[in-house]
């Protein structure tokens, strides 16, 4: 994420292919600058790991969002099917949960995956700031059609650096 | 830099580039729409509005306006859910299961199947709320705490099960969607020039900036909900199965459904899939990224699904006879001699002969028989779910209770309804959304790309 | 089956803390018939009249062999008697 204050002046280069990005991005760090941003208009495979970014837990999120799914269906069932109302449907058991539980498959599992899916969604959505409305994160539109921007602290030689790494255009904003 | 071998054929034809694809894919939402979508709109939009009318006078009147008696208790209405809900499984087949094997093929393809899946489902939806008769008390299908004693659902019963699979199903295929949109209406609001279009998609795309942290998150994301998916498609055709599979009568009382269910809908959504897409790639010329090469791979999958459901019916007169099971016996003699022997045969007919066709190569690459195909194949699934409801509730156990059915115009009046629906939003959709995820194509280009291989072919030569 | 009053039935005696006698209700068809065609009550009792009926070589379901054993059973007509 870009943490700018307004004392530090940001650097832009932009590049017009993604493999010459790539290197591009592994000299910068290479030689010691640090990067603070890059926008591209498709996921680069490799870019994650050349900027040295954390690998993602959201898949981990899901996993507990779908075990608190789990959860709530199992309470739900049998609170409403064992404890405060069983009934006799077609002779089914329900002396307790564990032996009306084959029934209840199909729920628990519908709703482990309800939860899973929506609550990673949502939180995918909050830790990227995106909601209707928001304005545009990337500083250049042309990043959302063919041009990657790598955004970075203005440094000593660094436009140099930018320059060798093969950025089709550099910009101090 | 990885490679695709050259005995692959490419999946992005012509010699495009990242700019040239942005184009290729924002072109329709930015120019007009032509005359033809605009008759095409209207007869769907009359087709909608008969569906309205015939939904408002059944909800008003009653479920007495259609042709349904005691005995038989389910026809047109459980028909046109299942043939729905079916139909819907190919989009997230495509979406999920394919990015699960890492077919790159699905990425032409899959934002229009989707969009298919969740304007289908929709359309599913509406006949279990409608068939109710009274739709103001829908919501009592929800575990909500009331005053009868607080009398709660039955979680025993498929119906309910029925409930909670259908809202995940459309939910999470909704998001789904819209999670791989975002990127993709980023592209266009960057592009606008009008300012109520940039307006509009300024607030679809959430404000979208391609952050590389962002795109990681996203790929995550997609996998983990393609991984959830594809346990949805097949939970929720086999649950749907069971609202028959559960009962006693004869003809429905069978292991076979779930299996047998699943690979019709997917076999009914590819097959609507390719009605559509034909049309998409001509009217759009996207020939270059919905290339023959697409068209095939969605047919061999229709052959194998038809072929499996060929398999599930031949099983099926195969266990009524070895079971030695007399109803079950006279339910399949009866399909095919009796009273509605011309459904089973039609389906018979456009359901396993009509998919074995597809052997050969000249045929499954040819578009004209794809499209016929395609619409015999979703005519052919109708009639199953016809035959399977309605000639196994109209003779079953007791011969005193033996009717016949047929439709009233009210029913037939909403099932066209929902094809206009459909056809409403889909080409609203063609006309507003991204129709390709270009975003993800664009992840192909260098490695599947026809200009690219074959620049990296005259290099390659030298290893 | 008049689930209005057999819960009624079910309410009254579990304030008085007792069993529901045999008799004590029965259900709208078996008192409007005029023939005493119908016998209802409560099967889990032994000492009922459904269950002696029940009991009767002459009880059969209807489509038993599906095996829902449903809440009716009838009792073959006596043709020879």
């Amino acid at each position: 994420m870009a943490h700018t204050t307004e004392s530090v002046p940001l650097v832009r280069a932009m590049y017009h292919d993604d493999d010459v990005l790539i290197s591009a991005v592994k000299q910068i760090r290479a030689a010691g600058f640090k990067i603070s941003e890059v926008y591209t208009p498709f996921p680069v495979h490799g870019l994650d790991k050349a900027m040295g970014l954390k690998e993602s837990r959201i898949a981990v999120a899901a996993f507990m969002y779908g075990l608190i799914g789990l959860t709530v269906a199992v309470t739900l069932t049998w609170y409403m099917m064992v404890s405060d109302w069983p009934q006799n449907i077609g002779g089914k058991p329900n002396i307790n949960w564990a032996m009306n539980m084959p029934a209840f498959v199909p729920i628990l599992f519908e709703m482990t995956v309800f939860f899973a899916a929506h609550l990673m969604v949502w939180t995918y959505l909050v830790i990227n700031g995106l909601y209707p409305g928001a304005d545009a994160k990337n500083p250049d539109p042309r990043t959302t059609d063919d041009y990657f921007m790598v955004e970075l602290p203005a440094a000593e030689g660094l436009i140099e650096a930018l320059q060798k790494s093969g950025a089709v255009e550099i910009a101090e904003a | 830099m990885h490679y695709e071998s050259t005995e692959r054929k490419p999946l992005i034809l012509g010699d495009k580039s990242y700019h040239q694809i942005t184009e290729d894919v924002v072109r329709p939402i930015e120019t007009a729409a032509p005359r033809a979508w605009w008759i095409a709109f209207s007869i769907a939009l009359v087709m909608f509005l008969w569906g309205v009318g015939s939904l408002a006078y059944t909800v008003a009147t009653g479920i007495g306006v259609w042709g349904l008696n005691k005995t038989v208790g389910w026809a047109w209405d459980i028909t046109n859910f299942v043939w729905w809900v079916g139909i819907g499984h190919a989009g997230t087949l495509i979406s999920a299961v394919l990015l699960l094997f890492r077919q790159r093929w699905r990425m032409a393809i899959n934002r229009s199947a989707e969009a298919m899946t969740i304007f289908s489902v929709i359309q599913a939806g509406l006949f279990p709320l409608f068939h109710m008769g009274r739709v103001w008390l829908a919501y009592w299908v929800f575990p909500i705490p009331n005053q009868y004693g607080s009398l709660w659902v039955n979680f025993n019963s498929p119906l309910l099960w029925d409930v909670f699979a259908i809202s995940t199903y459309l939910t999470v295929s909704v998001v789904f969607w819209y999670v791989g949109l975002i990127p993709d209406f980023a592209m266009v609001r960057d592009r606008a020039i009008n300012p109520v279009q940039k307006h509009i998609y300024k607030i679809l795309s959430f404000g979208w900036g391609g952050k590389a942290k962002a795109w990681q998150r996203f790929e995550e994301v997609s996998l983990v909900l393609a991984g959830l998916a594809t346990p949805l498609v097949l939970s929720v055709h086999t649950i749907v199965s069971m609202d028959f599979a559960t009962s006693v009568i004869p003809g429905w009382h069978t292991t076979i459904f779930p299996p047998y269910f699943v690979a019709g809908a997917i076999f009914s959504g590819f097959a609507m899939v390719q009605t559509l897409l034909l049309i998409v790639r001509k009217v759009f010329k996207m020939e270059d990224y919905i290339t023959i090469q697409h068209i095939e791979m969605m047919n061999i999958v229709i052959m194998v699904t038809g072929s499996i459901v060929g398999v599930a019916y031949i099983t099926e007169l195969f266990i009524a006879w070895y079971s030695g099971v007399e109803y079950e016996q006279y339910a399949f003699l009866n399909r095919a001699t009796g009273p509605y022997w011309w459904a089973y045969w039609s389906m018979m007919t456009c359901n396993v002969f009509s998919p074995q066709l597809m052997w050969s190569k000249k045929l499954r690459t040819n578009l004209v028989f794809t499209f016929v195909i395609s619409i015999v194949v979703n005519i052919g699934m109708w009639f199953e779910r016809f035959v399977i409801i309605v000639t196994s509730l109209h003779r079953d156990y007791l011969p005193s209770s033996w009717s016949m059915f047929s439709p009233s115009f009210v029913e037939v009046g909403i099932f066209v309804g929902t094809i206009g629906f459909f056809f409403t939003l889909f080409l609203l959709y063609a006309r507003t959304f991204p129709v390709i995820a270009q975003a993800e194509l664009k992840t192909i280009l260098k490695t599947s790309g026809e200009a690219q291989k074959k620049l990296h072919n005259d290099h390659g030569a030298h290893h | 089956m008049c689930i209005q009053r057999v819960q009624y039935a079910k309410l009254e005696a579990k304030k008085v803390g007792q069993p529901i006698p045999d008799g004590a209700f029965t259900v709208a068809c078996a008192e409007a018939c005029s023939t005493d065609s119908i016998t209802f009550g409560d099967v889990n009792n032994a000492k009922s009249a459904v269950r002696a009926a029940k009991s009767d070589a002459r009880a059969y379901h209807l489509l038993e062999e599906v095996g829902t054993q449903p809440s009716v059973f009838y009792l073959t007509k006596v043709r020879n008697a």
